[in-house]
């Protein structure tokens, strides 16, 4: 007996022994081990979930939409959804898999593309696979499991039965003696199945081609080449291409090691089929909702809301350029900075601290792990979520115009429902931002803009230099400095850095309308009595004049005009301002353009550095620039002398009132005016000038300038050779208009022919543009003053 | 009719010699399970209805455990071939009777409820073997141990075909338990495990599906993981496919810590992560919600019942009411271990109910059957005077 209790014994024993083995283990995973295991269970219920935000809108000066948000509607395939549920994959894929199992068809691969390899012949197939081969035993398992799973799926749909029933069918018909092919297990023929198949394909191709049709539509209305958009058929062969090959999604990640060195690494993630994949961004609503109400013929393919930025300008014209674009932020990939910056301003830094007290205690004391989360999670959020301007305002303004992503913390179960609510951050829309253009205003600049570019391309003899021509128009409100329009064209990138006029400098020569500020430089030091040469001690103007070694020419031998301040600039003459620098050099002409914002100051002690205004936000406009490689008499004159219409313009406003105005396109926002100092007297001579150029002078011939009363200067710089001129003109309007805005504008056009001159070119398209304004009555009532005009 | 008044007073004089230990054991574990049954299932539209079942399983389980315990257990050695091989016939008509469930078949369906023959072959098998091996001279070589493996081997490979390795492999330690226990020597013994480990490692390379092959893989990988290889995207796949059960049982009990997150509190159980948590993982959810103390708690009452059935068989010198406590005390401590350890992903996953706490009503009712079985023979006092055993 005791033997056996003992055997007993060792029973207990070894059960004893198995109880504190997993007492230990235990032990182990649950004390030991507990928060890495807690932080798992945490990882598996704890989600945030966002609400992308609504960008704020862009408005013109007088409060008109620009750009808003809109919402859409976001079209996307799933693949290994159409492939299992969609009839039309099942087929294709079901006669992939069945054909490799046939010696003589193994190397069959059925598509999308219609054909002896097509989905209608891939469902032929199909249903003619005989039923045994489903039976257990006769092909491998796996295999055997997934030709069920894709005929079940042509059945039902065809058919119209359930899956339960069908695959019930599949199993008998599998069981039964002979050969009952898959088609024929319904009691519905395998024609009708057929013909319920073609059209289920018949109506994917519909959908197929009005997704083309819209798509090409778009691409149209922006002028973008429309024979590369790629149909839902092609993108699904695509996928069915990378999902038979089991291709994974990779990408390339820097890696950072323990000593600092980078290497890049290559990852590899999730199955191609298994990734949702956008087909297009925006499809209208009309189009979505028809697709949601076949959802049950369409599995796979699905859409979801998003929202568009829709910029009201016509595509392709100036100012939807200046607006610039909005893009999702994973796609625009802004750097580490930029996500620092907006979490820091968007995201709280004690949110997840405001847990309820209903949480839990065990919440509680995950609050701080949550919070060294949540900023992980909210920047994944907004990469996913939001967009960003990526160019023109939308960039410039991003800061305001962006939203606040809203995010809540919630547990999930496994099945992704939210069950509970924790905390949340209210999603908020971005502000509005007005800018100071004027959409009226703009949409004429840009239609006399562009009548003058085509204008002067017909001019042209060669067709080569056609393709050349450019124009732009800018107009700013010589008090505050405001941009009111700013045309280009032709518009050829929808990027503003490459709208003609804004960046673009010219080619190196702003010719005869910087006179009127050298003319100020010469003035004031007379007035001083600084280094220069007395006007009085002035030559006559006989049509050229020897500088050193060198012959500079004039248009004409103006004779004593040459040495009369107005009369030199209405009649443009180059002879007196050539004496003009070679009376106060090459630093003259440089404090001449440095006191107008036209040339970069020398030094902080400058005393025009306040004058300087290097770039505008919101427009990329190129910095003002003078060459040093031209003679200085001819820097006088313009050569070497490079900048935006918009620099020009500012410095024309200064002649107009004085102080030299800060160029910007927010309507709300105060800028300086940096005045021009002791200089009324001058500025009377050159406005005296500027009013005789219209009158009497270069422009005479634009006898609407006169009407308008226009104070203003022509400009011709011929460089290279004949046909490479710059047609300028610059000046503006005696006084403000009823919204007390005195406009003021610079004209130019690129590579005009020879002959034609500033006046005829620039001159034109300003008066027409005057004329147009006036033609509108509010308009005119606006910007013109009570008796300007005709 | 009271049983008092119905029945003889000498039936009724041995339930005041019934092991009250056991009795509280049993009671507790299974209150505990009705508990943990309850939370497992609470607002769950599908198996909401669980708890109140296995509170009917437990009560017809107590009333015929009341009944099995009046008559001597002498005559449970007559029918102890007969319910085997009513339980064989079962487990072989399975694949011709029972309908396809999880890809399995082993339920009989019956209106309102079905049974589940395996279970009841483990307390069939118990018996058998307690029959075979009451007479000490069968247990002495190991020729006399061959009948015994058969007895076990043939509905465990039924039971194999089903499919169902949790199941079948609970007869190798009722019948290593019960081979050692009869007297068979130590060789012996280790030659049916070695027979067994072979016959495991043939049934994994031949009987066994796929699935359960990939789950045994994945078990043996999961050893070699660390914190880095769970962000690799072919880990994750696995972490949710065949590694899915495990790896979220593992999160329950690692994330209810020493103290748990409280009854019916546990996030895992409660958000539906934990898959079959009324049934083959219900321990995860003792662990997430009562902690390791509340884990060591519920195991400390298997330890006392089975230990409490190892001394009945220490007391009892009649040989088979002896081998069928040992049998019963394996069965228990043995499926327990099984469940608690495919829980903390110490073995793969299989699919074995916890007895008495797990949901399930012909698991619930053969474990108070083997019970009773046991308390009956501790409540016998009698002399066996023929010698050791019946002959």
């Amino acid at each position: 007996m005791s033997t056996t209790r003992a055997r007993i014994g060792v029973v207990a024993g070894a059960l004893a022994a198995g109880f504190c083995i997993v007492v230990l283990h235990l032990w182990y995973v649950m004390v030991h081990q507990h928060e890495a295991w807690a932080q798992r269970s945490r990882e598996n219920r704890w989600a945030f979930r966002s609400v992308p935000s609504q960008r704020g809108m862009l408005l013109d000066r007088h409060g008109r939409v620009l750009a808003h948000d809109e919402p859409a509607m976001q079209l996307s395939v799933y693949y290994l959804r159409f492939r299992l549920r969609h009839p039309v994959g099942a087929a294709v894929h079901g006669a992939t898999r069945w054909a490799a199992l046939q010696p003589d068809r193994g190397s069959a691969r059925y598509g999308y593309a219609d054909g002896a390899l097509g989905p209608m012949a891939a469902a032929e197939h199909l249903l003619a696979m005989p039923a045994r081969v489903l039976k257990r035993g006769v092909v491998e398992k796996e295999v055997a499991a997934d030709l069920a799973f894709e005929v079940t799926t042509v059945l039902s749909a065809c058919s119209g039965l359930t899956r339960r029933r069908v695959y019930s069918a599949l199993r008998e018909a599998a069981s039964a003696p002979g050969l009952v092919a898959c088609g024929d297990v319904l009691p519905m023929p395998r024609d009708e199945l057929l013909a319920a198949f073609a059209a289920t394909l018949a109506s994917l191709r519909r959908f197929d081609a009005e997704l083309v049709a819209l798509q090409r539509e778009r691409l149209a209305t922006r002028a973008l080449p429309t024979a590369e958009v790629e149909g839902l058929m092609a993108r699904l062969d695509d996928l069915r291409r990378r999902s038979l090959a089991g291709q994974r999604v990779t990408w390339t990640e820097d890696v950072t090691d323990a000593n600092g060195a980078t290497t890049t690494v290559e990852r590899t993630g999730s199955l191609v089929e298994e990734v949702t994949r956008v087909l297009d961004d925006h499809v209208p609503f009309e189009f979505a909702a028809r697709l949601r109400v076949g959802a049950a013929r369409h599995p796979g393919l699905e859409v979801h809301p998003s929202i568009r930025r829709v910029v009201v300008p016509p595509f392709g014209s100036a100012l939807a350029v200046l607006l610039g674009s909005v893009r999702e932020i994973d796609r625009a990939r802004p750097n580490d900075e930029w996500f620092h910056r907006y979490v820091e301003r968007e995201l709280p830094a004690d949110w997840v601290a405001e847990l309820p007290a209903g949480a839990g205690s065990d919440v509680e004391a995950d609050a701080g792990v949550l919070q060294q989360q949540v900023v992980e999670r909210y920047v994944d959020a907004v990469r996913q979520w939001e967009r960003r301007g990526t160019a023109g305002l939308e960039w410039t303004f991003d800061d305001t115009l962006m939203g606040r992503l809203g995010m809540r913390l919630v547990e999930r179960d496994a099945s992704r429902r939210e069950q509970a609510l924790w905390t949340h951050l209210g999603v908020e829309a971005g502000d509005d931002v007005r800018v100071t253009v004027d959409a009226d205003l703009q949409a004429i600049a840009e239609r006399r803009v562009a009548a003058v570019q085509q204008q002067i391309a017909a001019s042209h003899v060669a067709e080569a230099d056609r393709g050349h021509v450019q124009a732009a128009l800018a107009v700013i409100d010589a008090g505050t400095g405001d941009v009111l329009a700013y045309a280009g064209a032709p518009v050829d990138s929808s990027a503003p850095r490459n709208l003609p006029g804004v960046w673009w400098k010219g080619n190196g020569s702003l010719g005869s309308v910087v006179k009127p500020l050298v003319l100020v430089e010469q003035l004031r030091r007379e007035a001083l009595a600084v280094e220069h040469r007395p006007i009085a001690t002035f030559d006559p103007c006989a049509g050229k004049y020897v500088f050193g070694h060198q012959s500079l020419g004039c248009l004409h031998a103006h004779g004593d005009q040459g040495r009369d301040p107005v009369d030199a600039i209405a009649v443009s003459c180059n002879s007196f301002f050539f004496q003009c620098a070679e009376g106060f050099g090459a630093e003259g002409v440089a404090q001449a353009l440095r006191r107008f914002g036209l040339c970069r100051p020398a030094g902080d002690a400058d005393p025009f550095a306040a004058c300087w205004q290097p770039s505008v936000a919101g427009v990329p406009i190129a910095t003002p620039r003078l060459s040093t490689a031209q003679a200085v008499p001819m820097r006088a004159v313009g050569y070497g002398v490079e900048a935006s219409p918009l620099s020009v313009a500012r410095a024309y406003a200064a002649l107009a009132t004085g102080s030299l105005p800060t160029l910007g396109l927010r309507a709300d926002a105060r800028r300086p005016v940096v005045a021009l100092g002791d200089v009324h007297a001058e500025l009377e001579v050159v406005r005296a000038g500027l009013r005789a150029c219209v009158d009497t002078g270069t422009a005479r011939d634009v006898t609407l300038l006169r009407h308008f009363g226009v104070f203003g200067k022509t400009g011709t710089a011929e460089v290279g050779r004949d046909e490479q001129n710059n047609a300028w003109f610059a000046g503006y309007l005696p006084g403000p208009g009823g919204d007390g805005v005195q406009l003021c504008f610079c004209a130019v056009v690129y590579w005009v022919p020879h002959g034609v001159h500033g006046d005829e070119a620039a001159g034109r398209l300003v008066a027409d543009w005057l004329a147009e304004v006036e033609a509108e009555p509010t308009l005119a009532a606006r910007y013109l003053a009570a008796g300007v005009g005709r | 009719m009271t049983a008092g008044e119905g029945l003889p007073t000498s039936r009724l004089a041995v339930l005041r010699r019934v092991d009250g230990w056991v009795v509280l054991c049993v009671a507790a574990l299974a209150l505990c399970g009705l508990a943990f049954i309850g939370s497992a299932t609470r607002d769950d539209p599908q198996f909401g209805t669980q708890q109140a079942r296995q509170a009917l399983f437990l009560a017809c389980g107590a009333g015929v455990g009341f009944f099995a315990l009046l008559p001597h257990y002498v005559h449970v050695v007559r029918g102890a071939w007969l319910f085997y091989g009513a339980v064989v016939l079962a487990l072989l008509g399975l694949p011709f009777f029972a309908p396809v469930i999880n890809g399995s078949q082993r339920w009989y369906a019956l209106p309102g409820f079905s049974i589940q023959p395996s279970e009841f072959a483990k307390l069939g098998v118990v018996l058998a073997l307690a029959a075979l091996l009451r007479f000490k001279s069968r247990a002495r070589t190991f020729d006399g141990l061959i009948v015994p493996m058969l007895v076990a081997a043939v509905p465990a490979l039924l039971i194999l075909r089903q499919p169902d390795l949790g199941s079948s492999l609970v007869f190798g330690p009722i019948l290593l338990a019960m081979c050692y226990a009869a007297g068979a020597p130590a060789r012996s013994v280790l030659a049916v495990v070695a027979i067994g480990a072979v016959g495991l490692v043939l049934a994994y390379l031949t009987v066994l599906h796929d699935y359960q092959r990939e789950r045994v893989s994945v078990w043996l990988q999961h050893w070699t993981w660390d914190e880095a290889d769970l962000t690799q995207t072919a880990v994750r796949d696995v972490l949710r496919d065949a590694g899915y059960q495990p790896w979220q049982a593992l999160i329950a009990l690692g994330g209810g810590g020493l103290w748990g997150h409280g009854l019916g509190n546990g996030p895992q159980n409660r958000y539906d992560f934990l898959p079959y948590r009324s049934e083959d993982y219900v321990f995860a959810v003792v662990g997430e919600e009562i902690g390791w103390v509340g884990c060591l708690v519920v195991l400390g009452l298997v330890a006392a019942l089975v230990s409490g059935l190892l001394a009945i068989a220490m007391r009892t010198r009649e040989r088979f009411g002896r081998l069928c406590c040992v049998g019963v005390a394996t069965w228990i401590g043995g499926q327990t271990l099984c469940h608690v350890a495919v829980c903390g992903w110490l073995a793969p996953a299989t699919g074995l109910p916890m007895p008495l706490l797990s949901y399930g009503g012909s698991s619930t009712l053969a474990a108070l059957l083997g019970i009773a079985l046991c308390l009956n023979v501790g409540a016998r006092r009698e002399p066996i005077l023929a010698g050791d055993g019946f002959r």
